[in-house]
């Protein structure tokens, strides 16, 4: 099945070389979203091996941090 | 005000409102797409105005929802920077990212329509263009909400002539339009 484009307005299938350019493309993007997820997971564990090293809990460190 | 002496009632001038120019001009008029994989805009951007407002409603079935540019009918799928920060109840999270094949304007997957007010700067001029996204990104039953802001650049020196808005997984949904800024009295 066709990749659905909207051209300017205009509901339509992908040609051939749209469709491959997107399909390169979204590897490429899906990568980088899995790339700033494990970023964001990443900085998550470091906080809380913070906290568990300060004795806070998550509660605790919000009301001290602001965030 | 009675009718000057020598003149009948149907020859009294009327008084003629000033016309002011609008401070939003509407150059892409209200735009729906429907389970859609990217939706592009062109020719959106002219000399006419230095800086625009895209406003967007929009749904992922699953993926992020990404921005481009566009010039001349093609993408530009290289140079994307942002800074971001996203926050729900107390807690908020920083997101920084360079030399992206496209901005991540983050996850809207569900049944809730994300809304984005994307101020878009300059983008005709031969310089980088800059960015400047709120987001109001609702979830579960609109109880919670996060909020969003994003301070992007296309690094490149192109003149950009329209915008494109896609997923890399799934489809979007929703409706956009486009003003540009006003720059005279």
């Amino acid at each position: 099945m066709a990749l659905k484009i909207n051209d300017n307005g205009t509901d339509r299938d992908m040609t051939p070389d749209e469709e491959a350019a997107y399909l390169a493309w979204a590897k490429i993007a899906k990568a980088e979203a899995q790339a700033q997820a494990e970023a964001a997971e990443a900085k998550a564990v470091a906080r809380q091996a913070v906290l568990e090293k300060l004795g806070l809990t998550e509660q605790e460190a919000q009301l001290l941090l602001g965030s | 005000m009675g009718i000057p002496s020598g003149y009948t009632s149907a020859q009294v001038v009327q008084a003629v409102p000033v016309i002011t120019t609008s401070g939003l001009v509407c150059v892409k008029a209200e735009t729906t797409f429907s389970a859609a994989t990217s939706v592009t805009a062109d020719s959106v951007f002219t000399s006419t105005y230095r800086n625009y407002l895209v406003q967007l409603q929009a749904v992922t079935s699953a993926g992020d929802l990404l921005i481009k540019f566009r010039a001349g009918g093609t993408a530009t799928s290289t140079g994307y920077n942002k800074q971001e920060l996203l926050a729900t109840g107390s807690s908020s999270q920083f997101t920084k990212a360079t030399n992206q094949t496209s901005l991540n304007i983050g996850g809207t997957g569900g049944t809730f329509y994300n809304l984005f007010d994307i101020i878009v700067y300059a983008p005709q001029i031969t310089q980088p263009t800059v960015l400047a996204i709120t987001a109001v990104k609702p979830v579960s039953d609109y109880a919670d909400m996060y909020v969003g802001f994003y301070d992007c650049v296309q690094t490149s020196s192109t003149a950009f002539d329209g915008i494109e808005f896609s997923t890399a997984v799934g489809t979007i949904t929703g409706t956009y339009q486009i003003y540009g800024y006003s720059k005279t009295v």
